[in-house]
């Protein structure tokens, strides 16, 4: 492998998933570790695909907190700089005034006022619909909504469970509609749709998303990380918190089967 | 140091202009959050993310050169960075976001917030299928190449050629370089 192409795998490398030691020694050794086109195209895709939200409220008066002051020599800090210069004098007689009062008082208790500086809260965000109504709406709206009843596993938290999945292809969105189906601890277990797709090899299903479900009816938005073309079957499994890049499918729960 | 209303506002916050500070966090946190959320495990290590990333930005935001891009994406560098560094370090992958559950939109919310990003959506769309899944998967999705290798049955060493070549074109996009030729070379 020649010099450059080496140079572009260590960019695109580091954009994607970061350096090892000797990767960055390499990089730097080859006189290219300034350059960041790499960074940046990832960060562009990053910033084309990002589903963007505020900071919560208490997180931003914490950064804000953070955000450097001004400097002393600042344009704004200068008139104070002045005050003190030209009055340096008989703010000193001043203080030491003050001074003398105070030791010839008692001792009183020490009232320490700090004023933190919290940003202004934001007006909340115009409330989106729920996923109950975006379902709603996507079987009103779509034409090529596909629907299909949950079938419960013989698996003891599925007893009784019913409900259907939606998925409109054309969208590429759907839901999932679950009634008693047994409440999960999210620290423990937590439930994961898979969607097989007639266009894909069976072995691997798109991952359509983790969920907890908590009450007797839910309505989850799927999140395929995919794009599916021919949805064949949804599996809902049990696994652990987070999810499962590939399930061992060691319990299934639920499947909606087409056709 | 001097400051003036025509300094880009990263400049203006990494010198202490507090206004210019609150105009970050409500044009730049959005963006923060939306990374920090997507490539952290929970909610309490995206905090401690995005409490570190904008520690990142006052301290670097004087490197920021308007000639080379738009604030977001310097934004963005910077957050990636550390996210990926935090990855590193903490050995953990990105968990499926449980986190957002409660919104129904999986589409993105602005993919033309800044010309980098509308540039990126199109070189994405011009990309061969399987590169432009791969390279989703890894950078709005997280997922490390084994990963994504695992949930597509694709081999290793593919993936990582997709995702490469994949961002390659994307950087050729903001260049302005012609990109076809590179979309289509046989991957390894």
């Amino acid at each position: 492998m020649n010099g450059p192409t080496r140079i572009e795998e260590l960019l695109a490398a580091r954009a994607l998933e970061g350096l090892t030691e000797a990767e960055a020694q390499e990089l730097e050794r080859l006189g290219a570790a300034g350059d960041d086109s790499y960074d940046w195209a990832a960060a562009a895709v990053a910033l084309a695909e990002l589903n963007a939200n505020p900071l919560p409220h208490e997180l931003a008066a914490r950064v804000l907190a953070a955000a450097p002051r001004p400097r002393a020599t600042d344009p704004q800090a200068r008139p104070l700089f002045r005050f003190w210069v030209v009055g340096g004098w008989a703010t000193a007689a001043a203080c030491l005034a003050i001074a003398a009062a105070a030791w010839l008082r008692p001792p009183a208790t020490q009232v320490v006022e700090r004023v933190i500086e919290v940003p202004q809260r934001p007006a909340p965000p115009p409330r989106g619909p729920t996923p109950a109504e975006a379902r709603a709406a996507l079987l009103t709206e779509a034409d090529d909504v596909v629907r299909l009843p949950w079938k419960p596993t013989a698996d003891a938290d599925a007893l009784g469970a019913s409900g259907d999945v939606v998925w409109s292809e054309s969208r590429q969105v759907g839901y999932m509609r679950i009634r008693g189906l047994a409440s999960n601890d999210p620290s423990l277990a937590q439930y994961q749709l898979w969607i097989f797709d007639g266009k894909r090899d069976a072995r691997h299903p798109v991952d359509g998303g983790v969920f907890d479900v908590s009450g007797d009816e839910v309505v989850i938005p799927i999140r395929a990380k995919l794009q599916v073309f021919l949805p064949t079957l949804f599996a809902v499994t049990v696994e652990k918190p987070g999810g499962a890049v590939v399930s061992k499918r060691e319990r299934i729960v639920l499947t909606a089967a087409s056709g | 140091m001097r400051w003036s209303r025509n300094d880009p506002l990263l400049l203006r916050a990494a010198r202490g202009d507090q206004e210019a500070a609150r105009e970050c966090l409500s044009r730049f946190g959005p963006i923060v959050w939306g990374l920090a959320r997507r490539l952290s495990p929970t909610h309490a290590d995206a905090e401690d993310a995005a409490q570190e990333i904008f520690l990142d930005i006052w301290r670097h935001g004087e490197r920021y050169e308007s000639a080379r891009g738009s604030q977001e994406v310097f934004v963005a560098v910077v957050a990636r960075r550390r996210l990926i560094d935090r990855r590193r370090r903490n050995a953990t992958r990105p968990a499926t976001e449980p986190l957002e559950l409660s919104e129904p939109v999986v589409a993105p919310d602005d993919p033309e917030r800044c010309v980098e990003a509308a540039l990126a959506a199109r070189a994405i769309g011009d990309l061969r299928p399987e590169q432009r899944e791969v390279l989703r998967l890894s950078v709005a999705h997280g997922l490390t190449h084994e990963e994504i290798a695992a949930q597509t049955g694709m081999a290793l060493g593919t993936v990582k050629s997709h995702a490469r070549r994949g961002l390659h074109c994307v950087r050729k996009m903001l260049l302005g370089e012609p990109m076809a030729a590179d979309a289509n070379e046989d991957v390894e």
